[in-house]
Parts: C-alpha cells; sequence; structure tokens
C-alpha cells in the first residue's frame, strides 16, 4: 500500500501527460503482486468520487439531505469503480480473444484505472458556466489516455487498443441491457436506497421536476 | 449551433494541444518561471487569486442548490429584508407600474453602491408618483441574503465593503465583484440558472408583495438592472412573469447577461450601453448565445422579432469614474451621465405605448367579405316568416353570437335569436344568456395577452380575437364569439338545449344552456330546388345578375319525387372577390349545370321582397347517400381512395363513390348503410390553380387542408331520401379570411357563397363506418363512444387554436397544423377511451365481456385500430412526447424552438401533409374492414372557367 501511495502521484502526473512509459514502468515494476491493478483502483474510484461531485447538482435537485448526500457520493464512487472494472474485463477479453493480447487481467485493470487521471479534476465540472466545456475537455482527453494506456500495456497498435475498448464497451453495454440488468438494478436500488428517494437522473426529467418544484403563487406568499 | 460546435471544438483542440504537444508543459513551466522571476510576488498573489476564484466559483452554486434542496431550512429564517420603495407612492391611485432595482456585481450589502442608491433617489424625484420603485434587493442571493449579513465571512464582507466604500479603487473592492461573477455564472448556468434564478424571482415577488403589489392585479413589472443585475434580472424573468401573472419588462443598464435567456418571455427589454463599456462588452464575448453565428440562440431570435431595444448612451464607460451611473463625468451635451441615464430611464418608463394595432395596414379579405349586405347578419330582414312552402324552417336554436361588454361578463355570451323552436316562438328577435355547460372545458379558460407575433399578424391582415386581449379567463364560448372583430356569426345550437327564466337582477333574460358547442351555420331556411332560368331584366344576363335579381327555380316535391313542387324566387348575388380577385361563387350557367338535374340544396334568409337570399348552394349529389359506384375488397378500395378519387380533378365534376374494405357484395356494402348511423368525416380540400392561380400556390406545391368532422345519416325530409348531415370540427390557424376554429356545418364551410370553398377549391369528404369507433359501449353503467369522446378532443383542440393558448395567435408549423393536430386529437380520444374501460376493474369489464361478446369484439377491434394508427402515424413514438402523454403545446409559432418543432413535425410525418395523412388514417380503417362514402366535388357551383382545381399532395408509399 505505501509503495503505491508513494508513486500515485508521479503515476498519476505522467498519465496526465499521456505519456507512454506511465503505463510502461507499471508493466515492468508494479506489475507483480497486482499493485497495477491496486493503483488503478484507487485512481478509478478517486476519479469517481471527482466525477460524483461534479454532477453533485443532480443530488441536489433531487432534495438529498446532507448526510444521504455524502453516502450517495461514494455510492456513485464504488458504483462508478465497478462498471469500470467490468469494462475493464470486457476489454481485456477482447483484447486477448480479437487482438491477441496476451496481457494479464491486472496489468489492464491498472493501466485503465491509471487512464482515468484525468478525471480527478471531473470535480470542475461543477463549475458555474465553464463546468460543462471542462467536463468535455476532460472526457476527451481520459479518451486519449484510455487508447495510450491501453496500447502500451497490451502491445497493440492504437487503433487496435480503439477497437478493444469500443467493443469492450458494447459488450458491457449490451451485457447491461440484458443478463447484467439485476447488477444494473441492484446499482440503482443502492443509490436511491443511500438518497432516500428515488433519483431522476435523466435529464428531460429533471427539467420537469425542476418545472414542477418551481413554488406556487401561495406558496410564495407564505 | 454548427458555429457554436466549432468554437468549442477549436477551444478544446487548442486545451489539448497544451497537453498533449511535446514540450508545451516544458514551455508553460518556462513562461511561469520566467514570469515569476520578474513579478514574483505579483505572480504569486494572482496565482493566488486564482486559486480562490476557483473555490469561491466551486462554492457559488451552494446557496441556490442548498435551498433548493431544502438543507438550509429556509422556513425558519426569513429574509432579512424584503425591499423597501424608493419614493413613496401615491395613496389615492393604484400604482401603474412596478419597477425593481438590481444592482452590480460590487454589490455586498443590503444597499446598492452609493452612485446605484443615487441613481434610485433621482429617478423617484424623476417619475409621477403612480410608479414604484423597490430597492434594497440583494440579487446575487437566493435567499436575499447580503453578504454582509448572516454567514460566517460576513465579517470580512463588511471590512472588505468598507474599505471599498472608503476608496472606489481599492483592490480588495474587486473581491465582491468576483464573487459576484460567479453567481451570475451561476444564474447563466443551464443547469443552476433554473434553480437559483427561481429562488431570485421568489425574492423579487416577495419584495413586491410586501410592498403593496397586489397579485393576479396584471400590474406591469420592470426589472431594472445594472451590470450583472442585468443576467439576474433576465433569469428571474419567465418565473417571475409566471408568478405575478403580468407582463414584465427588462432595462439593462450596461447589462452583462448570456444569451440563453427567456427573452422572448419579456414584453421588452431595454439595453442601454455606453460606447466605452468595457465590461458590458464581455457579454457578447463570453456567453456563446450572444454570437452573432448562432442565428437561433434567444437573444438573436428576440433582436429578430424585435423585442430588444439597443440603446447607446454615448461616450460613456461601464463603472466609476466615466460609467453610467457617474455624475461628475459630463457629456458633450453639457449633462453627467447620471442625469443621462435617468432622463432615459424615466423615459422608457413613463412612455404611453402607441395605441395597439386596432386593424389590418390593408383591407383583409374578412373585411372584403363583410361588404356583402346579402350575406350580413339582418334581424330584421333573416328573421320574417318564410315566403313560400317550399322553404324548410330549421329545428334547432339558431342565432347570432354575441361578446359582452367586460364589464357585463360571467363566461358565457349573448344570442340573438334568429330563429327558435316552435315552443319558443316568444323568444324569436331576442337577446338572451347563453352558458355552455361542461366542466371539462375548465382547463381550456385562459387569459389572453396578444403576443408581439400575434399584433404583428394582426397587422399583416390576420383576423385574430383583438376583443379579447387582456381579457382574463376567457372561456371557450367568449372566443366563439370574440373570435372576430365583429359579432357576426351565426350558430345553431346542438340539441338539447335547456331554456332558464333569467335570475333575479339579470333583467329576466331568459338563459339558455347547452351542452356542446355551437355549430357555427349559414342561412335559416333550406329547399331543393332546380334552376330554371336566370334573371331576367333589362340588360345583359351578366348584368341582371349583377343586379341581384331573382332566378326562377322550382322545388322538389318529395312525394312524387319530381321537381314539381312550389316555384321560388332565388336571389344569388354575386360575392364579393378576395383580395386575389377570385370569387368565392359564381352563378353563371347554373341552369345549364350537369347537377341541376338532380337539384341544388339552398340555405338562406327571405330577401325581403317575397323571394329567398341564397346564402349557400349545395348540389343534392353531395348530400344524398347514393353512391355511383361500390368498391368492395381492400385492395381495390384503397387503389380508389389513394389513386383514382384525386386522379386528374376537373372543374365542376363530382363523384359519390362507396368503397368497402371487405370482400363483400355492393349490396351488402350498401345494406349496412343506415339511417340513424354516425360517421366519421375526413376533410381535405386542395388549390385554386389556372388562370387566377391563388398565391399560396407559387410554390408550385398545394399542401391544402385536413379537417375531421362527424356526419349523421339521416332521412332528408326535403327529398324523401336517405341524406348525410356533415358537421366539421375545423383546427384552424388563424387567417384572413375570418374562419373561425371550430364546429361548422356544411352550409356555413363548404357551401356559403360568400365564405365557402365549394366553389373555389376541389374537396373530398369521406364518411367512414366503422362500428368498433363510429359505435359505442355500453360499459360500466355508462354509453361510451369514442367518436363523441373524439369531438370533445377536437372541441378542446378548436378552443386553444381560437386564443392561440392565449397568446391571441395560432401559427401553422411542421408540428402544430390542422392536421397534426387533428390526428392528435384522435389519439387522445381513443387513449382517453382505453382509460376509462381500463378504470373500471378488472371483474367487472370480465363480466361486461362475457355478456356483451359483440360490444368485447368490437373493443378489441378499436384497440387494434390504435395501435395501428399509432404505427401509421406515429412511426417514431419517441419523437413525439406531447402526443403520447397527452401533452399539449402549441407553440404558437415556428419561431419558438423550431428544431424541436421540426423534429416533432418529422415524428409524425404522415400527418404533416393534409391528404397524406387522410390517405394514411383511411388506409388503417379500411385495413380493419371499415366501409366508406367518397364524396368529391371540384370547383362545383355556377361556371368560373378563370379558375382551375389542384390536387393537395400526397406522397406514395
Amino acid at each position: 500500500m505505501d509503495a503505491v501511495s508513494v508513486g500515485i502521484t508521479e503515476v498519476i502526473g505522467r498519465a496526465l501527460q499521456l505519456r507512454p512509459e506511465a503505463f510502461g514502468d507499471l508493466h515492468g515494476e508494479l506489475h507483480s503482486g497486482g499493485s497495477a491493478a491496486r493503483m488503478g483502483i484507487w485512481i478509478a474510484l478517486l476519479a469517481g468520487l471527482s466525477q460524483a461531485i461534479g454532477q453533485a447538482f443532480v443530488l441536489f435537485v433531487n432534495r438529498v439531505q446532507p448526510l444521504r448526500f455524502a453516502i450517495s457520493l461514494v455510492i456513485e464512487a464504488l458504483l462508478f469503480v465497478s462498471g469500470f472494472l467490468g469494462w475493464a474485463s470486457s476489454t481485456w477479453l477482447v483484447a486477448w480473444l480479437v487482438f491477441g493480447s496476451r496481457e494479464a487481467l491486472p496489468a489492464l485493470i491498472g493501466a485503465l484505472g491509471i487512464a482515468h487521471a484525468p478525471q480527478l479534476f471531473a470535480f470542475f465540472g461543477a463549475l458555474p458556466y465553464l463546468g460543462g466545456p471542462i467536463l468535455t475537455l476532460l472526457s476527451l482527453w481520459t479518451a486519449i489516455a484510455f487508447v495510450v494506456g491501453v496500447a502500451s500495456v497490451a502491445d497493440l497498435s492504437p487503433w487496435s487498443a480503439f477497437g478493444s475498448l469500443v467493443v469492450g464497451w458494447l459488450v458491457m453495454y449490451g451485457l447491461q441491457r440484458t443478463a447484467g440488468q439485476p447488477v444494473m438494478a441492484l446499482g440503482r436500488w443502492s443509490l436511491d436506497r443511500a438518497a432516500g428517494v428515488p433519483l431522476i437522473r435523466d435529464s428531460r426529467r429533471l427539467e420537469s421536476l425542476l418545472q414542477a418544484g418551481a413554488l406556487s403563487k401561495r406558496e410564495w406568499r407564505r | 449551433m454548427l458555429c457554436r460546435r466549432r468554437s468549442l471544438l477549436l477551444v478544446l483542440l487548442a486545451l489539448l494541444a497544451l497537453v498533449l504537444l511535446p514540450g508545451t508543459g516544458l514551455l508553460v513551466q518556462f513562461a511561469y518561471a520566467a514570469l515569476h522571476r520578474s513579478f514574483g510576488l505579483v505572480v504569486d498573489l494572482a496565482s493566488i487569486g486564482l486559486v480562490l476564484f476557483l473555490i469561491a466559483a466551486f462554492l457559488a452554486p451552494l446557496e441556490a442548490l442548498g435551498w433548493w434542496a431544502g438543507w438550509f431550512g429556509e422556513e425558519l429564517r426569513p429574509p432579512t429584508s424584503v425591499g423597501e420603495l424608493a419614493a413613496p407612492v401615491s395613496s389615492d391611485a393604484p400604482v401603474r407600474r412596478w419597477v425593481v432595482y438590481l444592482d452590480g456585481i460590487g454589490q455586498a450589502s443590503g444597499q446598492a453602491l452609493p452612485e446605484g442608491e443615487d441613481f434610485l433617489r433621482r429617478l423617484g424625484d424623476r417619475l409621477p408618483d403612480d410608479i414604484a420603485i423597490i430597492r434594497g434587493i440583494m440579487p446575487y442571493s437566493v435567499v436575499n441574503q447580503p453578504m454582509t449579513e448572516g454567514s460566517w465571512l460576513a465579517q470580512f464582507w463588511r471590512w472588505v465593503d468598507w474599505l471599498r466604500l472608503r476608496n472606489p479603487r481599492s483592490l480588495l473592492g474587486i473581491v465582491i465583484n468576483l464573487r459576484n461573477i460567479t453567481v451570475v455564472g451561476v444564474s447563466a448556468d443551464k443547469r443552476y440558472g433554473p434553480i437559483f434564478n427561481q429562488g431570485t424571482a421568489r425574492v423579487i415577488c416577495d419584495s413586491l408583495v410586501a410592498n403593496g403589489y397586489s397579485l393576479g392585479s396584471g400590474a406591469p413589472v420592470t426589472l431594472l438592472g445594472f451590470s450583472g443585475g442585468g443576467q439576474i434580472s433576465l433569469g428571474a424573468l419567465p418565473h417571475l412573469r409566471r408568478a405575478v401573472q403580468a407582463p414584465v419588462e427588462v432595462i439593462s443598464l450596461g447589462g452583462v447577461f448570456a444569451g440563453n435567456n427567456q427573452f422572448l418571455e419579456a414584453e421588452h427589454l431595454f439595453h442601454l450601453v455606453g460606447e466605452k463599456d468595457r465590461v458590458e462588452r464581455l457579454g457578447p464575448l463570453v456567453f456563446p448565445g450572444r454570437w452573432r453565428c448562432q442565428p437561433l440562440s434567444y437573444w438573436n431570435r428576440a433582436k429578430r422579432r424585435g423585442k430588444v431595444s439597443l440603446i447607446s448612451l454615448g461616450p460613456v464607460g461601464h463603472e466609476l469614474p466615466g460609467g453610467i451611473l457617474d455624475a461628475d463625468c459630463l457629456l458633450p451635451d453639457g449633462r453627467s451621465s447620471m442625469q443621462q441615464t435617468v432622463d432615459r430611464v424615466s423615459a422608457i418608463l413613463t412612455e404611453t405605448k402607441s395605441a395597439e394595432v386596432v386593424g389590418p395596414r390593408q383591407p383583409n379579405n374578412y373585411q372584403r367579405y363583410r361588404a356583402n349586405p346579402w350575406h350580413r347578419l339582418d334581424l330584421q330582414r333573416d328573421a320574417q316568416p318564410l315566403p313560400s312552402p317550399a322553404l324548410l324552417p330549421p329545428e334547432a336554436w339558431i342565432g347570432r353570437l354575441i361578446l359582452p361588454a367586460p364589464q357585463q361578463r360571467w363566461g358565457g355570451v349573448w344570442f340573438e335569436v334568429f330563429h327558435a323552436p316552435p315552443a319558443h316562438g316568444d323568444l324569436l328577435g331576442r337577446t338572451l344568456r347563453l352558458d355552455w355547460d361542461d366542466p371539462r372545458l375548465a382547463p381550456l379558460t385562459m387569459d389572453v395577452h396578444f403576443s408581439d407575433e400575434a399584433l404583428e399578424s394582426v397587422a399583416a391582415g390576420g383576423v385574430h380575437p383583438l376583443r379579447l386581449n387582456h381579457w382574463r379567463q376567457v372561456t371557450p364560448l367568449e372566443s366563439l364569439a370574440g373570435a372576430r372583430p365583429a359579432d357576426d356569426q351565426l350558430v345553431r345550437l346542438p340539441a338539447p338545449v335547456l331554456v332558464a327564466q333569467g335570475a333575479e337582477g339579470e333583467g329576466e333574460v331568459p338563459r339558455l344552456r347547452i351542452g356542446a358547442e355551437p355549430v357555427q351555420t349559414t342561412g335559416l331556411a333550406r329547399a331543393l330546388v332546380r334552376f330554371e332560368a336566370p334573371p331576367v331584366g333589362p340588360g345583359s344576363v351578366a348584368a341582371a345578375q349583377e343586379a341581384a335579381g331573382p332566378w326562377r327555380a322550382v322545388s322538389f316535391d318529395p312525394k312524387r319525387g319530381l321537381f314539381s313542387g312550389p316555384p321560388l324566387a332565388l336571389r344569388l348575388p354575386p360575392p364579393v372577390a378576395n383580395a386575389e380577385g377570385i370569387l368565392p361563387a359564381t352563378s353563371r350557367g347554373l341552369e345549364r349545370s350537369p347537377h341541376n338535374a338532380l337539384g341544388w340544396y339552398v340555405s338562406g334568409v327571405p330577401d325581403g321582397e317575397g323571394g329567398v337570399v341564397v346564402q349557400a348552394l349545395a348540389p343534392r349529389a353531395l348530400q344524398r347517400f347514393a353512391p355511383e359506384r361500390v368498391i368492395t375488397g381492400r385492395r381495390a378500395a384503397w387503389d380508389y381512395v389513394k389513386r383514382q378519387a384525386w386522379a386528374d380533378p376537373v372543374a365542376g365534376r363530382l363523384s359519390s363513390v362507396l368503397v368497402s374494405g371487405r370482400p363483400q357484395s355492393a349490396a351488402e356494402a350498401l345494406a349496412e348503410w343506415r339511417p340513424g348511423e354516425r360517421l366519421l368525416v375526413l376533410h381535405v380540400f386542395g388549390g385554386i390553380g389556372g388562370e387566377q392561380r391563388e398565391e399560396a400556390l407559387r410554390s408550385g406545391i398545394c399542401t391544402g387542408h385536413f379537417a375531421y368532422g362527424v356526419a349523421d345519416l339521416v332521412h332528408e325530409p326535403l327529398a324523401g331520401e336517405l341524406g348525410v348531415a356533415l358537421t366539421y370540427r375545423q383546427v384552424y390557424a388563424h387567417n384572413q379570411d375570418g374562419i373561425i376554429a371550430g364546429a361548422q356545418d356544411r352550409w356555413r364551410y363548404l357551401a356559403d357563397r360568400q365564405w365557402g370553398w365549394l366553389g373555389t377549391r376541389p374537396i373530398a369528404d369521406i364518411l367512414v363506418r366503422f362500428p368498433p369507433f363510429t359505435g359505442s359501449y355500453g360499459v360500466g353503467g355508462q354509453q361510451r363512444s369514442p367518436l363523441e369522446g373524439f369531438e370533445r378532443q377536437l372541441a378542446a383542440m378548436t378552443a386553444r387554436y381560437r386564443l392561440g393558448d392565449g397568446t391571441g395567435a395560432t401559427f401553422v408549423g411542421p408540428a402544430n397544423n390542422c392536421s397534426q393536430d387533428s390526428n392528435q386529437a384522435l389519439f387522445a380520444a381513443i387513449q382517453l377511451l382505453q382509460a376509462e374501460i381500463h378504470a373500471i376493474g378488472r371483474s367487472e369489464l370480465r363480466a361486461w365481456q362475457q355478456s356483451e361478446p359483440e360490444q368485447a369484439e368490437r373493443l378489441r377491434q378499436l384497440l387494434r385500430l390504435e395501435r395501428a394508427l399509432r404505427r401509421a402515424l406515429l412511426p417514431f413514438g419517441g419523437l413525439r412526447p406531447d402526443w403520447r402523454r397527452q401533452v399539449y403545446g402549441l407553440g404558437s409559432s415556428l419561431a419558438d424552438r423550431p428544431l424541436q418543432n421540426l423534429v416533432r413535425g418529422l415524428g409524425s410525418w404522415r400527418a404533416l401533409l393534409p391528404r397524406l395523412a387522410s390517405d394514411t388514417v383511411m388506409k388503417v380503417f379500411l385495413a380493419h374492414g371499415a366501409s366508406a362514402l367518397v364524396l368529391r366535388a371540384d370547383q362545383v357551383g355556377g361556371e368560373h372557367p378563370e379558375i382551375e382545381p389542384v390536387a393537395p399532395l400526397t406522397l406514395g408509399w
């Protein structure tokens, strides 16, 4: 754990600069003992938390109370990590079956997790007016980091890495809509449970919630 | 949109390049180190400032979000101040206008900056005392909490505020500005804005009420925002408008605001800017919605629609010194900048708007047609005893609707009786109260405030309910009576009509009560005639017709089945041509017409000289159930409807064909049509071509018009045969002809020689018989009929069309037009019936299915029909959430949400074109075994060689 925390800032710094050796180093030094995976999961967890903070207005709109608000952020981060693990596994499968990569799953988890480094700034998404463009920038940044990370750790060309990621994502999307539905439902249930209200996340319904929430004249006078 | 995306992409790429390109990181580090070496402390301070600003910006939405989520226990903490009047107002007269001042980003306490307070003092002195100014609102707090009070940082802000007031150039003062800039960002943010702006609107509303504003009084409100106060004003605008139910305008003094505010909801935006104002320029720079290259942004649309007045203040800056509110900065004309601003604002506030547009710039068709004395309502002439036994008086109440004066309103309208059933003959000629009692009408009762677009449409010649402008809670009956500038609509009251004596205090005026919409009609008496000879008189025949002399005609004797009844003198006065010179009807060669042998139905009034004025004329072939052909089998029936019925229209031609979607004999198909049946009507009309081609066809495309209606298969006493009586439910946008959306019978809509379309347009009336839809169901102890439900839905839709949902105008767009909205009503009717039946309860429903197997089977057929209609009309159902959820929004005009309008229109693309909609619906009905009488007529009436019929466009598939 200590070894990981010592190296984490440096790894994040390199990942942010999209330097392939950030992921390559891992391949050499941290691979054994699953440290890469552990570090990747930590970064993904922090990125998930940061993202949850960046999009916390959804919780506010749903009128989630402070303690539940904090718990919801943590749950969202955990769900983010589990989603990430699913995606990493399907990407690994695709890289192995389709593109013939021989890299072990923990290494890929590590690389993809570290590639989440730009998302550590996702809390800036909460900034008024600037938040939207910042999130878009971070998404682009992260997408490139994914490609660089997978390409370097799994010895794939950038196009093959991109292909593994996209097909992996499609596989996971398909699973979510089919066999994974109970898991998805569990995730939603745990979020709703933490929030204390059935969370509305769909933008159209959020808008109507805001409209409906506009207080009536009588209430205004009160 | 494209431009915005491109710009955003460029910025993002630049930022990415900064991150990704090798060496850029080094470059930045080097630049930072170099700067640090040269201006060490300044760079450190700037960096700390940036971090602090980011933290402040990060925390800025928290107040609004926490307020929304109820984190602060708002009920326990009332606002410290609700603002106060800047100057006393007159206690004698009501306040004419309320002005709320929202200061710039420099405000920290409950008071505006000194120059702001000075400005308000001067403005208060200048304005008359029936205009109230409210000051003391903290616009940068959703709970009206000044920075200098309440929070743990209050002490710090008080110190900064004190420093800044002592020395306006104090650097620390910028901290207040920066903090408030972040709040302006919150207001402009798409996510936080709706919450924050609701909060500030609430603060403003509370302040108005606390200072004497009466909600519901309709007194207009002006939000006067300086600098960032401009954004706060515009953000709060739509919410405030909804809360106070009154017009709200905004005056922005060098306002910095985003382009995505709801400018279109403002009465007007006056934007006052100095030429040296650098702060205001930030708005058009940083808010993409303000960029010119975004033509669809609210800002640019509002500018195009004249909602925004940009007013230059000359060589004036933003803040002190030299700013908009600087009392020491002298302008070339000798006034101070402050004085100029006070002058301008008071001029805007005291300006009495020029009288509203009262009429069109040029005479419209409605005004032209009104010039025809023979088609004007005249009780003295029209209600005379009928001059011939060949004339059949109506059975129903017929009369003129009169809109009550504003001070007399009770929700109903006056009804001048032109014809009363024999039992109430004593009421003939009297003006009674008319009430339409139906609790389902409540949601259709609405306030009317004309939008600028509606007023513009009035000026351009549209006929709108201008008399109802600024009326509150206008009922569907009032909107019918007030649809045109004059009380000139004759209506037939649908049975049953209850007659009640008026209550005490009403001058004992009897009261008529109806349960359904009055039907617009033409003429009081009807006859079936054959024209024998045109008018004779000195000069040519044309001259005689011009003089409106009587035709000789002979009436039909139903007993003998011959035209051997009493002769009639029929006056067919030439109608007034429309603005394009097209005559709505002619009487040329009627005696030679191929339809003369079978005869004509005429509807009219006594001419006072022993004859009859024929106000409406329709060939008998169009009014009876006697198809000349019967086509059975789904494919053959569909081929007729789709291709043959409209093939090569020829002026004067008329056809009546029965089609059946089932393989059966002609006799079987005919035998199903029995008197008393109710039928669904699909009506389509085409265009006017030929020498006098109408303007609407200039593009070469004839879209035409679609309407649903209801027909009754009745025994026609004048002919002694089975006839059809049609009532259309016209979902008709406001127009130059004065056609009113609502129920219109065929006499009015088609056959009227001045206002109708039969003489000029090709038409198709398809009368559909499909018992699952046209029959009724006795379930849950009640008779339910999809067709009746449909009529109610259409009555609701047309009531909304008459008022444009309160804006005074309905415009045609891809998502909302005659065809789309009529079909939306069809869906609503079927869905409502389904919901009603499902609400009955499973066990009762099962019992019903067992006891009434025939009805249950019909219901199953109806549900199959609904599914098929949904597939055909809503192939992309997700694109029309308004249909699925039955949320009505007329959209008022294409300019409002144009893209959404287009997408929604395409979501139900088969209902976009009137004839295509009719074809689509017919195909589904035929596929489910319906039969239909297809009546086609092309410019039927007198000879009219100047025009030719043009079939409406459809698409094949």
